[in-house]
């Protein structure tokens, strides 16, 4: 039974990154995985790093209480997947400020004495999966540069098991797309995760 | 010229923070007309709320009624109205702080930015805007970017990219900005200042 983390963020309750969040839950539990699921927009996390986070930042995970829940979330699991609509490139400012408050020393990575490079921290990750909706087309997205799959599966990825698996589950020109489409994506998505 | 500096840094003590005076700095010394956005001092909210998200496509447009908070509304303006865009802020996990990143969410709407035709071709519409600049360090070396590449820069280059032909980016960073002595740190606060006063 893989022990699987889904973080989702999306504003409205009718955001096509929410329905792609159903489908991947059901995919999910027809596969078995124990799910856990951090809705970012539900807790209304707040992304903005704190004075107190910046200038600690190299602090102890147990100096910072209030991400604990997350964290620890984080070090359960073995599979992590990320819900969101991609913005101008990127994530969303609510996903990006969550791995800038919690993916901390100690718990992401270690900064050992006299060590200039960090060390993985969450070797427990074993597969790494992004699942985000384009407004615009792929050709559109690729000229950009995908900034937020370059950070997922370049700079989160090196903190996670070495063999570490990547998928990306896109789905573009959303603000196109007719129902059949998106349909058909959806209907996809939940088979595949339910492999 | 009119620049507009948006700064994201939650330390006011900090480096970071430094770089955006010796911008502004810069700037002064050129005679240019210099508005700054404190996104930290001005305890911005940078995620779309359910009401940005809903108004998605009618908030920015310029013949209608206006953002409906007064915040992003005030924005939106300074950035119509601007001939340069300045962006200072640290490097966090290889891209821009989340205020940061919630603030082109937030503010760069249709009408604002860009417009999408009815073919579903995307336009961009910072015409106004001739120059983009980012002013950023990184905790980490140079050689760990070429791996993993640089994703801030990468969302700051698709600000660009909705200026018009002739608008130039400019990329000033220092990397590896916890090993670097003050003497170093100095070097690069006169390297910015000088680059802003010859913008």
């Amino acid at each position: 039974m893989t022990r699987t983390l889904v973080v989702v963020t999306h504003p409205s309750p009718e955001g096509l990154a929410r329905q792609a969040l159903v489908r991947v839950l059901a995919g999910l539990e027809r596969r078995g995985d124990d799910v856990e699921v951090i809705d970012l927009d539900a807790e209304a996390f707040d992304p903005r790093l704190t004075l107190d986070e910046k200038r600690r930042h190299l602090d102890p995970p147990d100096t910072k209480p209030w991400v604990a829940d997350h964290t620890a979330a984080l070090q359960r699991a073995e599979r992590l997947i990320l819900v969101y609509p991609t913005w101008w490139g990127g994530f969303p400012a609510r996903l990006k400020g969550w791995f800038d408050r919690t993916w901390i020393t100690g718990v992401a990575y270690t900064l050992p004495e006299g060590s200039t490079r960090i060390h993985a921290g969450l070797k427990n990750i074993k597969r790494l999966e992004i699942v985000t909706t384009h407004g615009s087309s792929r050709l559109a997205n690729t000229l950009q540069g995908n900034a937020g799959k370059l950070i997922a599966f370049r700079t989160l990825r090196l903190l996670c098991h070495p063999l570490c698996r990547r998928r990306f589950h896109a789905f573009y020109s959303a603000g196109s797309a007719n129902p059949d489409q998106v349909a058909t994506w959806l209907d996809g998505l939940e088979e595949t995760f339910a492999r | 010229m009119k620049v507009l500096v948006v700064h994201a840094h939650p330390d006011p003590e900090s480096f970071g923070s430094a770089l955006r005076d010796a911008v502004v700095r810069g700037l002064e010394t050129a005679d240019h007309d210099v508005t700054v956005i404190d996104l930290e001092a001005e305890d911005y909210q940078p995620c779309l709320t359910t009401a940005d998200y809903d108004g998605y496509e009618q908030n920015g447009d310029p013949g209608g009624p206006g953002h409906p908070d007064a915040t992003v509304a005030r924005h939106i303006e300074a950035v119509r109205a601007t001939d340069a865009l300045v962006f200072t802020f640290p490097t966090f996990w290889s891209g821009l702080p989340a205020v940061l990143k919630g603030w082109i969410d937030r503010t760069m709407l249709p009408g604002v930015s860009f417009s999408v035709r009815d073919n579903g071709s995307v336009r961009g519409e910072l015409r106004n805007v001739r120059r983009v600049v980012g002013v950023t360090t990184y905790g980490s070396p140079r050689g760990y970017r070429w791996l993993v590449g640089d994703g801030g820069r990468r969302t700051i280059r698709t600000i660009r990219w909705s200026c018009g032909p002739r608008c130039r980016m400019r990329w000033l960073s220092l990397d590896a900005l916890d090993g670097r002595p003050d003497s170093e740190r100095g070097a690069f606060l006169t390297d910015v200042e000088h680059e802003m006063a010859n913008l």
